[in-house]
């Protein structure tokens, strides 16, 4: 039935397929109501499931991409005024680009999965931690409670099968960030390097679409490790 | 569990228990219809019930593949001891809020 094939192709971009065609199936099963309700019904549903995804993708891009810019030009700022050595500064701005990413998980997990998922309170957990310890890189003693409470905190995760998944989640989820991210920076590279991007309008245009459809690769992994891995 | 229910989680949990073993979408959706008079979208179905699913409340698992539904399985709901005991708690406060008020059977009904 090519009605819900497409149907179930629609509603399977927000929920798992399985459970979109149990929905379409019991859409279909009440179709005697019309093809009018039927679509109606799809186009709520549609709605009521996207409302998630939707919602984390664009707080991801929004706040977690602003969270990335303020610990990058924090950090920067405070390289200025605190003189660090090669070994401090590649490790603060290595760590607060990790951090980064962890925010962008945080922030999609929460709106998607809720407050109480253990990939969100992990991922809060890292993101607060990390953001304190490279906040305050030259103060020792700051980063050194840091990493003596994440290493509590990661010990204490390992004694739970939620938070052992939930650790291994983050980590699979910040990996495949930088990577999304190297790729990404380097297509851009590689295209800006061509005489037609030197317009500005069209710089600008392709690096918001860039960053979008990165932020969204980024939400579809961090759904996808949820499935796998946590549910 | 602390969760408190909401009407439409009490009605949907209810629903679910008179169904019994054939508690799905469509069958939950035609038996709140039935006993309340108003059938509920199914966007606000779906979202309950996976809400209530993420709250311990109901249990789900998949049936087989039926022509009838163009080969798509049904996805089966059952209340779990938490649901029956969220929802009887509520229910119990109902019922003290009802006692003394000659609403059901009197001059209202």
């Amino acid at each position: 039935m090519r009605k819900g094939a497409l149907a179930e192709w629609i509603l399977a971009r927000f929920i798992d397929r399985q459970r979109a065609a149990s929905i379409v199936g019991d859409l279909i099963e009440e179709q005697q109501r019309g093809a009018v309700w039927f679509w109606w019904s799809l186009m709520g549903v549609t709605f009521s499931s996207a409302r998630r995804p939707l919602g984390g993708f664009l707080l991801a891009a929004f706040a977690g991409g602003s969270a990335v810019t303020a610990i990058q030009s924090k950090l920067f700022a405070s390289f200025l005024s605190h003189a660090p050595t090669d070994w401090q500064r590649s490790w603060t701005t290595t760590i607060g680009l990790l951090v980064g990413f962890v925010w962008i998980t945080m922030f999609y997990s929460t709106v998607r999965f809720g407050l109480k998922d253990p990939l969100t309170r992990s991922a809060l957990g890292c993101s607060l931690l990390g953001t304190v310890a490279i906040g305050m890189w030259w103060q020792p003693t700051v980063p050194a409670i840091a990493a003596r409470l994440g290493l509590l905190l990661f010990a204490t995760a390992m004694f739970f099968r939620d938070g052992r998944k939930a650790v291994g989640a983050i980590a699979i989820l910040t990996l495949t960030q930088c990577l999304v991210w190297m790729v990404g920076l380097t297509l851009f590279a590689t295209i800006a390097k061509y005489p037609f991007q030197t317009l500005e309008s069209v710089m600008k245009i392709s690096l918001f679409a860039g960053y979008f459809l990165l932020t969204w690769l980024i939400c579809v992994a961090c759904t996808w490790v949820h499935r796998t891995i946590l549910e | 569990m602390t969760d408190q229910l909401g009407e439409f989680e009490q009605v949907v949990l209810l629903a679910i228990m008179r169904l019994a073993e054939d508690a799905y979408g469509a069958s939950i959706r035609s038996e709140i219809e039935q006993c309340t008079g108003r059938g509920p979208t199914p966007g606000a179905m779906y979202t309950t019930l996976d809400r209530l699913e993420a709250k311990g409340m109901v249990a789900s698992r998949m049936g087989e593949p039926t022509a009838q539904r163009g080969g798509r399985a049904k996805r089966y709901f059952k209340v779990t001891k938490a649901g029956t005991a969220s929802v009887t708690r509520a229910q119990r406060a109902y019922q003290k809020l009802l006692s003394g008020l000659p609403l059901i059977g009197g001059a209202h009904a």
